[in-house]
């Protein structure tokens, strides 16, 4: 178990947060970050090459930059770059692009510091990214450290293995809109490595990975980012042995309504500490504006709750275990269906659409899937807005006494129903916290996914949204004369996008089994956590007024509720009547296989010590 | 005049939270004035280009190649088989003057292509030079400071980029793959303009002229010479325009027989920062505007590029993407990409009408904000009347 080792650097790189004033000598940082400079490097010229950057007698950032550059320029593949220790200021972005000067495919490059708190890349002069490298394979990234970045700080996009292994990433002011979004960004990329790392700060997320497959993130520490660590769109990943600290949200796994056919599931969260993490959320969010005319993106960071150890947004496929989930505000995991961050979702598809035409009196052109439904061009590329699959099972999970104090906008609704009805039955007074429990689950996509659709053939409301968005879209498809598809330089073209793009409607993803969300033998010395759905999970006319769901509360009220509904906050009193969120066959995850010029990483791979990576 | 500072401002701003030493006053902004060499070196003197040394790509100086007469001019005067070239409209470089020429080796001819760019014969080379007035009022090399100079040149193996900054005494450019940074301050109509032009990296080419072919191919391509930028006209003699495609077929550049009749080529809206955005009939703003986003945007926002990821996409070749989509990562605002009928409220904008370092766009290669090509965009988007986004 490495967690010591990232607990006892936390601590330090915390201690060592003091601001100093304005320094004097040549490279004045605000940090205190600042190590002795030496050069320690000796030059291989025979592949693979050593390339050192800087030189024993030239220790200047300018050289270094421009080392670096030259380097990059004239790379041959297998080559490694070794930065000297110090800190080092960087005035642009550290940028490949998977070819030498003479424009020739370049892989299996190393950048190599002399340690993560030894080697400094100040980066807050640079426009963009600290680092931005692409379409390189087997790229690895040891011992370093990026601060400051204006953007993000290591940006890989569109690589067959990445390794990003004890590197730093860290923006030292605490709780800044304008820090950078990213620390280690892994994007569009498969085989990534994230080991040994240390995220401060980011306004977006520390650790991100998204759009990518075969992902292992694991004895990396995130302390006081937005989200710690974040999972996104992505599939086959195992979350292990990392601490996740004084975050917004302590580890999030989305999957968003992106469009590029590039859906998360498979996600695998164990034995990592997630703790204390209440910091405010100082994302940048949406404007009065945006919000007041409804054209704010409702599934960015800005939305995660602060005071939320995990966060599983829409992803399907995910096991959480053996964590110790403790001293988060709002709630220990909550887990959402997309419903919950834009409840336009569950609209159904407006018929009232026609062709191009777009003359007075026609119908409503359809001029983007937009006029058919907001999520038409989703569901149709494969994105379903529930969680299915989801098992927690043996976590230490807590809320603090005394720290109770739920919020946030992606479950505010939730948060407001519990008050109301907490209020209603005397649990607390209208000047209390609502309490919520410690698992916390909308159950709202279930609910439309199990309710059949009251004027359909057995299929499921949800099933019957997508599936009428699919038909409005084939319609279209079919009444549009392809000599008539407009030109892309015509008034018209938004036509364009969705004729050729329909992929066949599979309502399996509309649907949800038996062990759609499941909890067992989660608590604290034996004592079970509460654990409660909003709404009800298993069918029922009373689930509905007209068209509109109600939550449990607002079915039966008060004396519905079975149990004994007294002053404490009991299973009872948070809804738990008819889901117990237990299951006979929960999702059963598989290790992550990371494969990188030969060479696997993973649970059974090359980690054969670390506890419980198997389920 | 109003003054814009941009970066500069921003930097004094830091430094006065620092150190609260600085003294900076807005009244510290003075165009400059810029003179063209008169040094002996820089007489016009024709020659005969040096097209194996072209081929090698390794010059250290940019005279070696001796792609014009004055090895101090770049903006004029090629020699033998150079021409001069305009793109209907220019991707945005800080306003600087471009000067741009194609260089075919004897006896070899380039093809026409639809859509992409022209395929140009091993030994071609594209000279592109980045030239700063001291005000757009004026342009010209006798009043510009001439910045970089960029050379594309097609290797048997492909095309490499090799960009040279000039020397301080304007009489040479120098090999630099490290890029630079310029302080500079411009006049512009009624404002003054400080920032930091950028010469790029030799990667930074690369991140804008890389092709994908497909999840493992990449190609590395020229930008502007495609067939709807250069089918415009483009004056070769003072006071006569002729159309560049049919000149680059009278000089024998470019393969007749490869070239569709006039009426089946492409043509993009000619537009440019003397061109006043009011002029343009409202029914052919959206024309202009993609048009203006295909050139700065689409090398990246295509599904080709590198920026695919995105739910942006601007080339004109493929279909248009972004209205009421939402950002896919680390777009930050929450705005959707494009707002219809609402500029200020869509990314797009967003990201043009700032100068903002990880947020401004494109994110290399623009240092000050292009007023005209931004409010061309704004009104694009403040004219589309079409769908609400829920």
């Amino acid at each position: 178990m490495k967690i010591n080792n990232q607990l006892k650097l936390a601590a330090a790189v915390a201690a060592g947060m003091v601001l100093v004033g304005c320094g004097s000598d040549d490279e004045a940082t605000s940090s205190s970050i600042n190590p002795d400079k030496l050069f320690n490097c000796e030059a291989v010229t025979t592949s693979p090459r050593t390339i050192c950057i800087g030189s024993a007698d030239e220790l200047t950032s300018a050289r270094v930059q421009s080392d670096l550059i030259n380097a990059l320029a004239t790379s041959q593949t297998g080559d490694t770059f070794v930065f000297p220790q110090g800190r080092y200021s960087l005035s642009t972005t550290i940028s490949f692009q998977g070819q030498n000067e003479d424009t020739v495919s370049v892989s299996d490059l190393t950048f190599k510091g002399a340690g993560m708190d030894l080697t400094i890349f100040d980066v807050s002069n640079s426009s963009a990214d600290g680092f931005k490298i692409e379409d390189t394979d087997n790229i690895t990234f040891e011992d370093f450290g990026v601060y400051e970045s204006n953007n993000n700080a290591i940006k890989v996009i569109g690589s067959d293995g990445v390794i990003m292994r004890r590197i730093a990433t860290v923006w030292e002011t605490d709780y800044q809109e304008t820090n950078g979004a990213y620390g280690l960004y892994p994007v569009e990329s498969e085989n990534i490595l994230i080991e040994d790392c240390f995220v401060q700060g980011s306004a977006d997320a520390g650790v991100y990975v998204g759009q990518s497959n075969n992902i292992v993130v694991r004895n990396t520490t995130a302390i006081k980012n937005v989200a710690g660590i974040e999972i996104e769109n992505s599939t086959n990943a195992d979350v292990y042995d990392n601490i996740a600290r004084g975050n917004t949200g302590g580890i999030l796994i989305f999957d968003l309504p992106i469009g590029n056919g590039k859906y998360g599931s498979d996600v695998r969260v164990f034995n990592n500490i997630v703790d204390a993490n209440n910091a405010p959320n100082f994302a940048a969010g949406c404007s009065e504006e945006q919000i007041a005319n409804d054209s704010c993106f409702e599934g960015g960071v800005h939305i995660v709750p602060p005071g939320t150890g995990m966060i599983v947004l829409s992803t399907s496929n995910v096991e959480i275990y053996e964590n110790t989930i403790t001293d988060n505000q709002t709630a220990a995991i909550a887990i959402t269906s997309y419903m919950m961050a834009d409840d336009t979702v569950a609209s159904a598809p407006s018929q009232n659409v026609g062709g191009a035409d777009t003359s007075e009196g026609a119908e409503t052109a359809v001029l983007d899937y937009s006029n058919i439904s907001k999520f038409a061009d989703k569901f149709l590329d494969g994105w379903s807005p529930f969680v299915n699959g989801i098992s927690m099972h043996d976590n230490t999970l807590s809320v603090a006494d005394g720290i109770n104090a739920p919020e946030g906008k992606l479950i505010q609704f939730l948060i407001d129903g519990y008050k109301e009805f907490q209020s209603s039955l005397g649990i607390i007074t209208s000047n209390e916290n609502a309490k919520l429990p410690t698992i916390l689950y909308d159950g709202i996509g279930e609910m439309l996914a199990v309710t059949p659709n009251p004027d359909g053939a057995g299929e499921s409301i949800m099933h019957a949204i997508a599936a009428g968005t699919d038909q409005v879209a084939a319609g279209l498809f079919g009444a549009v004369d392809a000599g008539a598809i407009p030109q892309p330089d015509d008034q018209n073209d938004m036509v364009l996008k969705q004729i050729p793009d329909i992929t066949p409607f599979t309502g399996a993803l509309y649907s949800v089994d038996a062990s759609s969300v499941c909890q067992s033998n989660n608590g604290v010395n034996g004592v079970t956590v509460t654990a409660a759905s909003v709404f009800h999970t298993t069918p029922s006319a009373d689930n509905f007024n007209g068209t509109e769901p109600l939550a449990k509360v607002e079915i039966g009220g008060a004396a519905a509720l079975t149990g004994d509904i007294g002053t404490a906050f009991t299973q009872a009193n948070a809804m738990l009547d008819d889901d117990s969120m237990t299951c006979t066959t929960p999702y059963v995850g598989a290790a992550a296989v990371v494969t990188i010029d030969g060479m696997d990483y993973g649970c059974g791979e090359d980690d054969t010590t670390s506890e419980f990576c198997a389920p | 005049m109003k003054i814009i500072k941009n970066l500069l401002a921003s930097v004094a701003l830091l430094s006065l939270i620092g150190c609260g030493s600085s003294s900076e006053e807005d009244s510290a902004l003075v165009i400059p004035s810029y003179n063209a060499p008169t040094d002996t070196v820089c007489e016009n003197n024709s020659q005969d280009i040096e097209w194996v040394k072209l081929l090698s790509a390794d010059a250290e100086k940019l005279s070696e190649y001796k792609l014009f007469q004055s090895q101090c001019n770049p903006t004029a005067n090629p020699n033998t088989r150079g021409l001069p070239y305009d793109l209907a409209i220019p991707l945005f470089s800080d306003y600087t003057s471009k000067y741009r020429f194609i260089f075919v080796p004897e006896n070899e001819k380039v093809d026409y292509v639809e859509n992409e760019v022209f395929e140009f014969p091993v030994g071609s080379v594209i000279s592109k030079t980045f030239s700063m007035p001291a005000t757009t009022d004026e342009r010209g090399y006798l009043v510009e400071n001439v910045i970089e100079t960029r050379l594309l040149i097609r290797k048997s193996t492909g095309w490499v980029a090799r960009a040279y900054v000039w020397d301080n005494d304007k009489l040479d450019a120098t090999r630099t793959r490290e890029g630079a940074s310029v302080p500079t301050v411009l006049g512009h109509g009624e404002d003054i303009i400080a920032f930091e032009y950028g010469v790029p990296t030799q990667s930074d080419c690369t991140e804008c002229h890389k092709f994908k072919i497909n999840d493992s191919e990449t190609l590395f391509t020229p930008i502007g010479p495609k067939a709807r930028y250069l089918n415009s006209n483009y004056e070769y003699s003072e006071g006569v325009l002729t159309n560049q495609i049919e000149k680059w077929v009278s000089e024998g550049l470019l393969d007749a027989a490869t070239v569709p009749a006039a009426e089946s080529r492409e043509q993009a809206k000619t537009f440019n920062d003397y061109i006043d955005v009011d002029s343009i009939p409202p029914s052919e703003v959206e024309d202009f505007a993609k048009g203006w986003l295909d050139i700065n945007c689409a090398h990246c926002h295509r599904t080709a590029g590198t920026a695919s990821n995105t739910a942006f996409k601007a080339s004109s070749v493929d279909a248009f993407q972004g209205y009421c989509e939402v950002p896919v990562s680390g777009a930050g605002t929450g705005a959707l990409v494009i707002l219809p009928g609402n500029a200020e409220g869509s990314l797009v904008y967003q990201r043009l009408n700032t100068t903002d370092a990880g947020f401004s766009m494109p994110p290399i290669g623009r240092s000050a904000i292009h007023k005209e090509g931004t409010e061309l965009v704004a009104r694009w988007i403040n004219s589309l009347s079409a769908p609400t986004c829920n």
